[in-house]
């Protein structure tokens, strides 16, 4: 979906940026939304990273960033729990993304 | 709508996010998850899931549940997909399908998965976890599974090999996650928009939240 939007919308995207802070994601506020997006995924609470975006982006938008993170908390458990598959066409169509991102390393790549 | 929305509520809101600004939708329908966790479902009693909700909680910090009423393999598997959803497989999930029961498996999914999202949402803005819903007495429904779903290449029937409706073997947990989903994320009727907008936050970005939290929790899908 990250890459769909950004090819229709004709933006730009670092996909590296998501796994190398070195990377700019090439997006507003980017760096922030991905440290605030793996922070989420990190035991414990802490607002620091949800300030970090508010920051740049203000604070409804961070908010709104949080509220997508929290939402793909519930997207990968039912989908790893169901095994639903991706199917071919579109391993086929995102086979860029999972080069970049070493996705085939993931338990559930070969379903 | 939550399957709870019409019903009269009997359960206080429980979120209260103070200063910040959070869409009034969004603490709806929190407070409705909270609701619909704290009741009956369709195959736990209100007492299982709450918990469903401490096993998880536990899985999270690092805290194994020595005494639960759960049965064993709904225990592990909790815990497992609150913790560690990636490593799950079709072996294990089929064994927990088998011993508790496969609607049993896929509404216990659907509390998990929305216990970790509440909690993660307050964890970023700063709250603790809400305290764990007080269980209201009452029978599960028992409601069967609908005609027409089926497994397409996937672990569980469903109702449609498509994330929002992977539930659909228990009508009310699909819909109680689409409840709160849709408010956290993006109504389902905008999904094809590439150019979408939450306020500020362009649908890039919407997805590079998404996509960050996929790679980190390693879900390939």
């Amino acid at each position: 979906m990250l890459s769909w939007s950004a090819i229709e919308t004709g933006r730009h995207v670092e996909l590296a940026g998501i796994i190398d802070p070195a990377v700019d994601p090439g997006l507003p506020g980017g760096h922030e939304l991905v440290a605030l997006a793996r922070r989420s995924c990190s035991r414990g609470v802490d607002r620091r990273p949800l300030d970090a975006a508010a920051d740049v982006l203000g604070i409804a938008a961070a908010i709104d960033a949080a509220a997508v993170a929290a939402n793909f908390q519930i997207m990968n458990r039912v989908v790893d729990a169901t095994g639903l598959p991706i199917g071919r066409r579109r391993r086929e169509e995102n086979a860029g993304l999972i080069a970049t991102l070493g996705l085939d390393g993931f338990p559930h790549a070969a379903h | 709508m939550s399957p709870t929305a019409t019903t009269a509520p009997t359960i206080p809101p429980v979120f209260d996010p103070g200063h910040d600004p959070v869409r009034p939708e969004l603490v709806a329908a929190i407070d409705r998850c909270w609701d619909e966790l704290a009741r009956p479902g369709t195959w736990w009693d209100a007492a299982a899931k709450a918990e469903i909700v401490v096993v998880a909680r536990g899985a999270r910090s690092g805290d194994r549940a020595s005494e639960c009423g759960l049965p064993g393999a709904a225990r592990d598997i909790a815990a497992l997909l609150a913790a560690a959803p990636a490593v799950t497989s079709e072996t294990l999930v089929r064994a927990a399908c088998d011993a508790i029961g496969e609607p049993h498996y896929v509404e216990l999914v659907g509390v998990v998965a929305r216990v970790v999202a509440v909690d993660t949402f307050l964890a970023c803005l700063g709250h603790e976890p809400l305290a764990a819903p007080a269980p209201v007495a009452g029978e599960p429904t028992r409601t069967p599974p609908p005609d027409g779903i089926r497994r397409n290449h996937t672990w569980v029937a469903m109702a449609m090999p498509v994330p929002p409706f992977v539930l659909g073997a228990v009508p009310d947990a699909m819909a109680a996650m689409n409840d709160l989903s849709e408010p956290l994320y993006m109504p389902m009727s905008d999904m094809g928009d590439p150019d979408w907008r939450r306020g500020d936050l362009h649908r890039t970005q919407v997805e590079l939240v998404a996509a960050t939290v996929s790679h980190e929790n390693e879900c390939f899908y």
